[in-house]
C-alpha cells in the first residue's frame, strides 16, 4: 500500500515537471510580447530595452530555472498588460470559476443520476429510449450553442436572468462567492445550466450503462431469487456499486468542466480562469499562460492521483498493482 | 488591504447612494480600462476611462476644440517655447490645491513615457516660471503642441512622491503592484473608487471640481463586457443604463425598443487600404501561374489609382457599415487643423478605368496578393476586409485575406512593417492635418521621428520637403496653402486608398442624456440621469 | 479455415447487418448522415455562391433573410450573409470543412494512437513505459486546453501567410494530437489481453514476427472498439472545431467552416438576422446527432455482452 502512494506520488511529479518544461517551452513561443505591450509607438531602442527588462534574450535553461523557482515561491509573474502579479490575479478569479464548475456538477449529478437510474431500470420501454435518445442530443450541442440560447430565451426575451457577470459578491476571508446574494444566484443559473447539460447526458448515459452492467451481475439475480423487493435490489445493491465509476468519472468530469468552463465564460463574460486564460492568450499575456497552464496540471495531476489511490482503497485487486479493475462484488 | 477597504467602501456607498435617491450610471464597453496611471498607456478606451479621473493641459469642448482647462492661456514666446498660464484655485481629489510645479513635473514624467514618445519626445522642458505660469522648451518649434497638451495629463507630485510612483510603474517588475495602476489622484470631474481592469472600475462625483457640472450623475461604474451580444443584452434588459460600443447591427433593435435612444459622433479616425511603396519586390504577391512577382506593382501610381479607383467606399459605408460612417476622399476629416473641404472628395468608382490603368502598368491580367487585415480593434474590419477582396477580384486581382488579431498585427507592422498591403485606422493623435503627414505619410526615417507610423512605406521626396517646411511654419495663410498642396499631392499619387470615417454610436436606455464626443470620452460631468 | 481467435463479425454473417435493420434509429442516422454527405460533395455544382470565389459574391445582396420572410428573396431560400454569400452554399461548404478536419483529426488520433498502443502493449519495457507516461501527461490536460495551446503556437511561430496557408492542418494537428491517448489506452488494453493468449504463443514458437503477429491477429481484435471510439471521437471532433473557431483560435473566418460561421453569425443573433447564426448552429448539431447516434448503434451492436 505504501509502495503504491510512494509510486504514484513519484508519477505525479514526474508528470508535473514535464509538463512545466512544456509550459514553459509553448509559452515563450508564443507570439512577441514585446509589440504588444508596447503598441506601435515603440523605437526599436525601447523594444530592445523592454527585452533586456523583461530576460527576453537570456538562455532557455536560465529563464526555466527562474520561471520554476518564482513558482515554488509562490511568485508567478506580473501581467505584461495589465502589470498586476499574475498570483493576484488568478487567486481573484479562481472562485469564479470554481462556483461555476461545483455549481455545473451538482446539476449535472443531480439530474443526470436520476434519468440514468430510470434509464436502465425501465430499460425496452419507449421513456428510457427515448431518454437515451435526447441524451445523445444533449452531447451533441456544443457547450457555446447552448449558451447562446439560454441568453436569448431568459435573457433577452423574459428578463429573467442575467446575461453576463457575477452579479454582487461577498467577500469571505481570500474568496469571493456569488452564492450569498440573490444576484449572485441568479447570475450562477445560466451559465452552470450551459455547462450542465452535455455533462448531465454524460452522466446519465454512464450511470445507465453502468446499472445494466451491475444489473446483469450474478449477485443481483441472487438477490431476486432470494424474493428482495425490486426497490431495495435497485437502490441499495446496485446503486452502490454504480456509484463507484459514476463518482470517479465525476470526479474527472470536474476538471473537464473546467476545461469547458472555458466556453462558458467567454460567452458569459464570467470572471473566472477560463476567461483570464482566453484573454491572455489572446494578447500574448506570457505569465498568466504559463502559470494558468501550470496549476492546471497540478490540478488535474492532483485528481488523477487522488482517483488513483481511491480506486486501491476501493479494489483489493488494485493494491498488488495491477491493471485498473472494476469492483464487481457485493 | 487597500482593495478590500475600497470594495467595502465602494459596497457602502453604492448603498447609501441607493438611499439618498442619488443618480448612479452603469456604462458598459468592448474593451477593459488597462490601467489607472494616465502616463503608463496610451490605449484608447482606458484614456477615455481616467480622463473622468485626470484632467488634462488643455482640454477638449464636445465639438473636440481646443478649450482652457488647467491651462488658461498659452502663447508661443519664441525660441522653441510655449507659455501656459496655470488656473488658479483648482483641488486635486484630496483637497491639495494645484501648483505649477505639479505640471511640470506631470510634463516631464508624461514626456518620457514609452507612449508618448511621438507625442512629447521633442520637449526637452517644462521650467517652473512662476506659481502660475510653466514654460515647455521643445527641441524644435512645435506650431501644434497646444492640440497636443490635449493629452497630457497632470497628477499630483506630492501624492506621485508619497506612493513611490515618481517614475512610470516598470513593466514585469517584481514586487508589490505600483500604486497608480488602480488608485488615482487627479483633478479630474470623477473619484476614482475602485479599479478591476477585466470587471469594473468606479467612479463618485468630485463636489469640488473648478469647472462646472451640468449634469447629475453622483455615482458610476464602468464595466467591460467584450462580446458584443452580452453588452447588447444587458442594456436591453435594463442592466446597464448605456452602453459605448454598440455593435452596427444592434442599432435598429435598440432603436427599435421602447425609450432607447443612440447617439452618434464621428470617430476621430478613418480606415484607409495601405500599399506598399518601397520594396522592390512586393511580399505575398504572385502572377496567375503562381510566380512571384518580379516587381512591386504597389509602387506604380497606376496600380493605386486602380485600386483607388476600384473600391467602392460609398457600398462599403453603406452596407458593411450600415451607413454610420463618412466617406473620406483625403488625408485629412472634419475636426482635423488643417482640413480643406473642397478637397474632400474621393476617386470615382469606375471599374474599366481600373482595368486600363491596370493594363497600362503592365497587369492586363491583374495579379494575386495577400492584405493583412487587423480584426477587433476597429469597426467591422473583417467585413470591410472581404468586401475589398470581393470587389478587387472584379479587376482580375486576387485578394486572399489574412486576418489577425491586434496584438499580431501590430507586431507585424512593428518588426518590419513586415506587410505590402493591408487595412489600418489612422488617426494622428494631436488631431492635425500636420501630424497625418509627418508621422504617416513622410518617408520612414524614425531617427529623425519621420514617417514613424508609415506601415505603407510611401515615399515621395517632394511630398517630404512639404512636409517639413509645413513643421516650422507659423504663419496661418502659409500653412493652409502648404495644407492644400500636401493634401492634393497626396491624393493624387495615392498614398493610401482612404476608405470611410467611422461613427461611434452609443445606446442608452429612456432618461439617460449623455453627450457624445468624438474622441469616444463618456464625459461623466455632463450626463443627465432621469 | 475459420480462425477461432478471430472474433471479427462478419457482415456476410448478417448479424450486424441484420441488428442494423433492425434499428430505425441506426437507420435513420445512416440515412441523415449519407444525404449530407452527398450534399456536401455535391457542393461545387448545386452552391448558388461560392464562398472561395470571391467575384461570385456582390455586397448588394448581402444581408437578406430567408425567402418565408418579408424582404427575402428567390433563389436564396436560406437568406445570405453580411457579404452576399448564399447561406445554404456556406453551410454546404463548412460542412465540407468541419467534415474534413474531423475525419482529418480522428484518423490522425487513431493512426498515431493505434501504432504508439500496439508498440506499448506487445513490447512493454521502457518504451511501452514512456508511450503511457506520456498518455498520463496528455490525459492531464483537457482536450480543449492542448488545443487551444496548439492553435496559439502555431500562431506565434509561423508567419501570417503561412497561419492561413495552414489553418487547416494546423487545427487537425490540434485536435488529432489532443485524442491519441484515448486510442493508445484502448489499443494497449486490448493487446495485454491478448498477448499472453495460447494463439500468439504459438504464432511465435510457429516463427511470425511482431507485426505480422500485429497485423493478423491483434490488429482485428481491437478493430470494433476502435471503430466505435472513432466514429464518436468524429462527433468530438467537429465540435471540437467549432469551439476553437468560435473561440477564434480554429479556422479563420476565410476558410469557412460550420465554427467559424457560428462565430460571425452569432454577433448578429439579437440583432433580427438570426438566420446568420441559427442555420450553421442546427447544420452543426444535426451532423454531430446523427454521428453520434450512429457511433451510439455502433458501439451496442459490436459490443456482444450487451445484445
Amino acid at each position: 500500500m505504501i509502495a503504491l502512494i510512494a509510486q504514484r506520488i513519484a508519477q505525479a511529479i514526474v508528470v508535473l515537471f514535464v509538463v512545466s518544461v512544456l509550459a514553459f517551452l509553448l509559452s515563450t513561443q508564443i507570439g512577441d510580447p514585446v509589440a504588444s505591450i508596447l503598441g506601435l509607438q515603440a523605437t526599436p531602442e525601447d523594444r530592445l530595452e523592454l527585452r533586456a527588462a523583461l530576460g527576453l534574450d537570456d538562455p532557455w535553461p536560465t529563464r526555466y530555472l527562474e520561471f520554476v523557482t518564482n513558482v515554488l515561491r509562490g511568485e508567478l509573474g506580473v501581467s505584461y498588460i495589465t502589470q498586476r502579479p499574475v498570483s493576484e490575479l488568478i487567486v481573484e478569479r479562481l472562485p469564479a470559476t470554481f462556483e461555476l464548475a461545483g455549481v455545473a456538477l451538482l446539476f449535472s449529478l443531480g439530474v443526470g443520476l436520476p434519468i440514468g437510474i430510470y434509464a436502465a431500470i425501465n430499460r425496452g420501454r419507449w421513456s428510457a429510449d427515448a431518454i437515451l435518445s435526447l441524451s445523445v442530443i444533449g452531447v451533441s450541442v456544443p457547450t457555446f450553442v447552448i449558451a447562446i440560447l439560454l441568453i436569448f430565451l431568459f435573457s433577452v426575451t423574459l428578463g429573467w436572468l442575467p446575461s453576463f457577470g457575477r452579479g454582487q459578491v461577498v467577500q469571505v476571508g481570500w474568496w469571493t462567492t456569488g452564492l450569498l446574494t440573490p444576484s449572485g444566484l441568479k447570475a450562477l443559473i445560466m451559465p452552470a445550466a450551459a455547462l450542465a447539460v452535455s455533462q448531465v447526458a454524460l452522466v446519465a448515459r454512464l450511470v445507465r450503462a453502468e446499472m445494466i452492467e451491475v444489473l446483469r451481475a450474478d449477485y443481483i439475480r441472487f438477490a431476486r431469487a432470494r424474493g428482495l423487493k425490486p426497490r431495495v435490489i435497485h437502490l441499495s445493491l446496485a446503486l452502490r456499486n454504480t456509484l463507484i465509476p459514476v463518482i470517479t468519472v465525476s470526479g474527472i468530469q470536474l476538471g473537464f468542466l473546467f476545461a469547458f468552463a472555458v466556453v462558458a465564460e467567454a460567452v458569459f463574460q464570467w470572471p473566472g480562469i477560463g476567461l483570464l486564460f482566453l484573454q491572455a492568450l489572446g494578447s500574448t499575456d506570457v505569465p498568466i499562460i504559463s502559470a494558468i497552464l501550470l496549476l492546471t496540471a497540478a490540478f488535474f495531476v492532483a485528481i488523477n492521483t487522488i482517483v488513483d489511490l481511491l480506486y486501491a482503497v476501493v479494489d483489493p485487486r488494485l493494491r498488488a498493482g495491477g491493471l485498473n479493475g472494476r469492483p464487481a462484488g457485493a | 488591504m487597500l482593495k478590500h477597504t475600497l470594495m467595502g467602501a465602494a459596497a457602502a456607498l453604492a448603498l447609501t447612494a441607493g438611499m439618498a435617491g442619488a443618480e448612479n450610471l452603469r456604462f458598459a464597453g468592448a474593451t477593459p480600462a488597462l490601467t489607472m496611471d494616465p502616463h503608463a498607456t496610451n490605449d484608447f478606451t482606458t484614456t477615455a476611462i481616467f480622463r473622468q479621473v485626470y484632467d488634462s493641459l488643455i482640454g477638449l469642448s464636445l465639438d473636440m476644440e481646443l478649450t482652457p482647462a488647467l491651462a488658461t492661456e498659452w502663447d508661443y514666446i519664441g525660441d522653441n517655447t510655449w507659455r501656459f498660464t496655470i488656473r488658479e484655485g483648482v483641488q486635486f481629489h484630496d483637497g491639495s490645491a494645484l501648483t505649477a510645479e505639479d505640471v511640470a513635473f506631470s510634463i516631464m514624467r508624461q514626456k518620457d513615457s514609452r507612449f508618448y514618445r511621438s507625442l512629447f519626445g521633442g520637449i526637452q522642458e517644462a521650467r517652473v516660471v512662476d506659481a502660475t505660469t510653466v514654460d515647455v522648451v521643445s527641441a524644435g518649434p512645435d506650431p501644434i503642441l497646444p492640440r497636443k497638451m490635449s493629452r497630457m495629463f497632470i497628477l499630483s507630485q506630492a501624492w506621485a512622491e508619497a506612493n513611490d510612483v515618481v517614475d512610470i510603474p516598470d513593466l514585469g517588475a517584481e514586487g508589490a503592484e505600483a500604486h497608480s495602476i488602480r488608485n488615482a489622484m487627479g483633478t479630474g470631474p470623477m473619484r476614482l473608487l475602485s479599479h478591476d481592469p477585466s470587471v469594473e472600475t468606479r467612479f463618485e462625483a468630485f463636489a469640488d471640481y473648478w469647472d462646472e457640472m451640468p449634469g447629475n450623475v453622483t455615482t458610476a461604474t464602468y464595466l467591460n463586457i467584450g462580446s458584443g451580444p452580452t453588452r447588447v443584452a444587458a442594456l436591453l434588459s435594463g442592466e446597464v443604463d448605456m452602453v459605448v460600443d454598440l455593435p452596427l447591427q444592434d442599432i435598429g433593435r435598440v432603436e427599435a425598443a421602447p425609450g432607447y435612444t443612440i447617439a452618434e459622433a464621428p470617430q476621430m479616425l478613418w480606415m484607409q487600404l495601405e500599399m506598399d511603396g518601397t520594396r522592390d519586390q512586393a511580399l505575398e504577391t504572385f502572377d496567375r501561374a503562381g510566380n512571384p512577382l518580379a516587381e512591386n506593382p504597389f509602387r506604380d501610381t497606376r496600380v493605386r489609382q486602380a485600386i483607388a479607383h476600384t473600391v467602392d467606399a460609398n457600398l462599403i459605408a453603406d452596407r458593411v457599415m450600415r451607413g454610420k460612417a463618412r466617406v473620406v476622399g483625403s488625408a485629412s476629416i472634419p475636426g482635423f487643423g488643417g482640413y480643406q473641404e473642397d478637397l474632400d472628395q474621393r476617386w470615382e468608382t469606375d471599374l474599366d478605368r481600373a482595368r486600363e490603368l491596370l493594363a497600362e502598368a503592365g497587369y492586363p491580367d491583374g495579379f494575386v496578393t495577400t492584405m493583412n487585415c487587423p480584426l477587433e480593434r476597429y469597426i467591422n474590419t473583417d467585413d470591410i476586409c472581404r468586401a475589398v477582396a470581393s470587389m478587387l477580384a472584379r479587376v482580375g486581382i486576387d485578394v486572399r485575406v489574412n486576418g489577425m488579431v491586434w496584438p499580431e498585427f501590430a507586431r507585424m507592422l512593428v518588426n518590419g512593417p513586415d506587410s505590402s498591403f493591408h487595412l489600418i485606422g489612422m488617426g494622428p493623435d494631436s488631431r492635425d492635418t500636420q501630424d497625418s503627414f509627418t508621422g504617416y505619410v513622410m518617408t520612414r526615417n524614425p531617427d529623425a521621428n519621420e514617417g514613424f507610423f508609415n506601415w505603407a512605406l510611401f515615399s515621395k521626396p517632394e511630398i517630404d520637403e512639404l512636409t517639413r517646411t509645413l513643421t516650422v511654419t507659423f504663419d496661418e495663410d502659409e500653412r493652409e496653402g502648404l495644407y492644400r498642396d500636401l493634401l492634393g499631392r497626396a491624393r493624387e499619387q495615392v498614398n493610401a486608398v482612404y476608405l470611410h470615417q467611422p461613427m461611434i454610436v452609443w445606446g442608452m436606455r429612456g432618461g439617460v442624456n449623455a453627450p457624445i464626443r468624438s474622441d469616444a470620452t463618456v464625459t461623466l460631468q455632463n450626463v443627465v440621469v432621469e | 479455415m475459420s480462425d477461432p481467435s478471430d472474433t471479427r463479425p462478419r457482415l456476410r454473417d448478417s448479424d450486424l447487418l441484420r441488428a442494423f435493420m433492425d434499428s430505425t434509429q441506426a437507420m435513420v442516422a445512416f440515412l441523415v448522415l449519407t444525404l449530407l454527405i452527398i450534399a456536401v460533395l455535391l457542393a461545387p455544382f448545386i452552391a448558388l455562391t461560392n464562398p472561395y470565389d470571391l467575384a461570385t459574391l456582390d455586397l448588394l445582396n448581402s444581408r437578406i433573410p430567408p425567402v418565408w420572410i418579408d424582404g427575402g428573396e428567390w433563389p436564396y431560400l436560406l437568406g445570405t450573409d453580411s457579404q452576399g454569400a448564399d447561406m445554404i452554399s456556406l453551410i454546404l461548404y463548412g460542412m465540407r470543412t468541419s467534415l474534413m478536419v474531423g475525419v482529418l483529426a480522428v484518423m490522425l488520433s487513431v493512426t498515431i494512437g493505434t501504432i504508439l498502443g500496439l508498440i506499448s502493449g506487445y513490447f512493454g519495457g521502457w518504451a511501452g513505459t514512456i508511450i503511457m507516461r506520456a498518455a498520463d501527461v496528455q490525459f492531464t490536460f483537457p482536450a480543449i486546453i492542448l488545443a487551444l495551446l496548439i492553435g496559439g503556437l502555431a500562431k506565434g511561430v509561423l508567419t501570417p501567410t503561412a497561419q492561413a496557408q495552414f489553418a487547416i492542418p494546423m487545427v487537425v494537428l490540434a485536435l488529432g494530437i489532443s485524442h491519441w491517448p484515448h486510442f493508445a489506452r484502448l489499443v494497449r488494453g486490448a493487446v495485454l489481453v491478448e498477448r499472453n493468449k495460447d494463439y500468439v504463443a504459438a504464432a511465435r514458437l510457429a516463427g511470425r514476427g511482431p507485426f505480422t503477429i500485429m497485423r493478423r491477429h491483434l490488429l482485428p481484435n481491437v478493430v470494433n472498439p476502435i471503430a466505435v471510439l472513432a466514429t464518436l471521437d468524429i462527433a468530438f471532433a467537429v465540435m471540437g472545431e467549432a469551439t476553437l473557431s468560435f473561440l477564434g483560435f480554429g479556422l479563420p473566418p476565410t476558410e469557412p467552416s460550420l465554427g467559424t460561421l457560428i462565430r460571425s453569425g452569432y454577433n448578429y443573433l439579437f440583432s433580427g438576422e438570426w438566420w446568420l447564426v441559427i442555420f450553421p448552429a442546427l447544420a452543426l448539431m444535426v451532423l454531430v446527432v446523427a454521428v453520434n447516434l450512429f457511433g451510439d448503434w455502433l458501439r451496442d451492436a459490436l459490443n456482444p455482452q450487451l445484445r
